[in-house]
C-alpha cells in the first residue's frame, strides 16, 4: 500500500514537472516570438520614419522655397504698406483749418509748419489788437486740433495795423485722414467771447 | 540519456526572462518611441503639405489682386530711382500751375523693418526738398495731389513768407514755397 502511494506520488510529480517544462517552453517561445515581432516592427517603423523624412525633404524643393520667400516678401510689403498708410498724414488739413478759423480782417504772410512736432508759426497783420485777441481765442477754442497758442510778437505798424507772430502747437489728430471731412466751417464768432 | 527536467525548466525560464527583459522589452519600448516619432514625422509632413498648398493658394489669390499689388509696389518700390519721382512732382506742379525751382534729394534713411517678417527688406525714407513758386491755391492743389497719389508722400514741413497777404485771402498771386517731403522705398 505504501509502495503504491509512493508510485502514485512520483507519477504526479513527474506530471507537474512536465507541465512546468511545457510552460517554461511556452514562456521561452513567447519571449523569442515577441522579440522577433517587436524587432520586425521597429525595423518597419524606422523605414516609415525614413520615408516620411525623405518626403518632407522632397517638399522643400527650390520651387517651394521660392514660393515661401515670395510669400514672405508679399506679406512684408503688405504689412509695411499698412503701417505706412495708417500713419499717412494729410497736411492740407492744416490749410483748411486755418482758412476756416481765420477772422475776416486778418491775413497771414508767413507760414511755417513742422509736421513731426506739430509746430506752426504764423505771422501776419490784423486791423487792431482786439481782432488779434479774438483770433487767438478762436484758435484756443479749437481744442480738437490745437494744443497751445502763444503770441511771440505783436506791434503796431505805421499804417495803424498790427503785425503779429503766433506759435501754435497742433495736435496729431489734425493730420488724420478722417479729419479732412471733419473740419468744421468757421464758427460765427461773437465779440463778447 | 537522462535529462534533469527541473534543472532544464530553471534554465529555460532563465533564458526566457533574459530574452524578455534584455531583448523583447527594450524592442517594445523602442517600438513605442518610434510609433510616436512616426506620428510626429507624419504630422510634420502633412503640415508641410498643407503649408505649401495654402501658400500656393494665397499666392494665387494675391496675384489675382494685381491692381492692389501694383498700388503697393508703386507706394513701396523695391528699386528707387529719382527721375520718376521728379517727373511726377513736375507733372503735378504743372497741373497746379506751380513752378518747381529746385528739388534736392537727400540721402536715403533706413527705417528698419516696419513689420516683423522673415524677409530682409527694410523700408527707407527718401527725403526731398522742393522749392516751388506759384499761387496759394496752386500749393493746396499740389499738396492734395501728393496726398492722394499712389506713391505715398509725407509732407514733413512747409513754409512760405511774403510781405503781402497769402493766407487766406490772396490766392492768385505768386509766392515762393519751401517743402520738405518724404517718400518710402525698399
Amino acid at each position: 500500500m505504501v509502495y503504491f502511494d509512493h508510485t502514485q506520488k512520483s507519477k504526479e510529480n513527474i506530471m507537474v514537472v512536465d507541465y512546468l517544462f511545457y510552460f517554461a517552453c511556452i514562456i521561452l517561445a513567447v519571449s523569442v516570438l515577441s522579440y522577433l515581432v517587436f524587432n520586425f516592427k521597429v525595423q518597419l517603423q524606422q523605414k516609415q520614419i525614413q520615408t516620411a523624412e525623405n518626403m518632407s525633404i522632397a517638399l522643400g524643393t527650390v520651387d517651394n522655397r521660392a514660393y515661401s520667400k515670395k510669400f514672405l516678401n508679399y506679406k512684408k510689403q503688405i504689412d509695411d504698406f499698412t503701417a505706412i498708410i495708417s500713419d499717412h498724414k494729410i497736411t492740407s488739413n492744416v490749410f483748411n483749418f486755418i482758412e476756416k478759423n481765420t477772422l475776416p480782417d486778418i491775413w497771414f504772410s508767413s507760414f511755417n509748419m513742422q509736421e513731426s512736432s506739430g509746430e506752426l508759426k504764423l505771422s501776419g497783420e490784423v486791423s487792431d489788437l482786439g481782432q488779434l485777441s479774438q483770433q487767438i481765442a478762436v484758435f484756443e477754442k479749437s481744442t480738437n486740433y490745437v494744443s497751445t497758442v502763444s503770441v511771440v510778437d505783436s506791434q503796431e505798424n505805421n499804417n495803424g495795423r498790427v503785425s503779429f507772430a503766433l506759435d501754435l502747437v497742433l495736435k496729431p489728430e489734425i493730420f488724420n485722414y478722417q479729419t479732412a471731412n471733419n473740419l468744421l466751417p468757421v464758427q460765427s464768432f461773437n465779440s463778447n467771447n | 540519456m537522462e535529462v534533469n527536467k527541473p534543472a532544464l525548466i530553471i534554465i529555460i525560464l532563465a533564458i526566457s526572462l533574459t530574452t524578455f527583459f534584455l531583448f523583447a522589452l527594450p524592442k517594445y519600448q523602442d517600438s513605442k518611441r518610434l510609433e510616436l516619432d512616426l506620428a510626429q514625422k507624419q504630422s510634420q509632413y502633412e503640415g508641410l503639405v498643407n503649408y505649401y498648398l495654402g501658400l500656393s493658394d494665397i499666392l494665387n489669390k494675391i496675384q489675382q489682386q494685381k491692381d492692389v499689388l501694383d498700388k503697393i509696389n508703386s507706394a513701396l518700390p523695391t528699386n528707387f530711382t529719382l527721375s520718376p519721382v521728379v517727373e511726377f512732382l513736375q507733372q503735378k506742379a504743372e497741373e497746379a500751375n506751380l513752378t518747381i525751382k529746385a528739388v534736392t534729394f537727400s540721402q536715403q534713411q533706413a527705417l528698419g523693418s516696419l513689420a516683423s517678417s522673415g524677409s530682409n527688406m527694410n523700408v527707407k525714407d527718401v527725403n526731398l526738398k522742393i522749392d516751388l513758386s506759384g499761387s496759394y491755391q496752386g500749393i493746396k492743389e499740389f499738396l492734395a495731389s501728393l496726398e492722394n497719389s499712389a506713391r505715398i508722400f509725407e509732407v514733413d514741413s512747409i513754409s512760405f513768407t511774403s510781405d503781402q497777404a497769402v493766407l487766406p485771402k490772396n490766392s492768385s498771386q505768386s509766392y515762393d514755397f519751401l517743402m520738405n517731403i518724404k517718400t518710402h522705398t525698399y
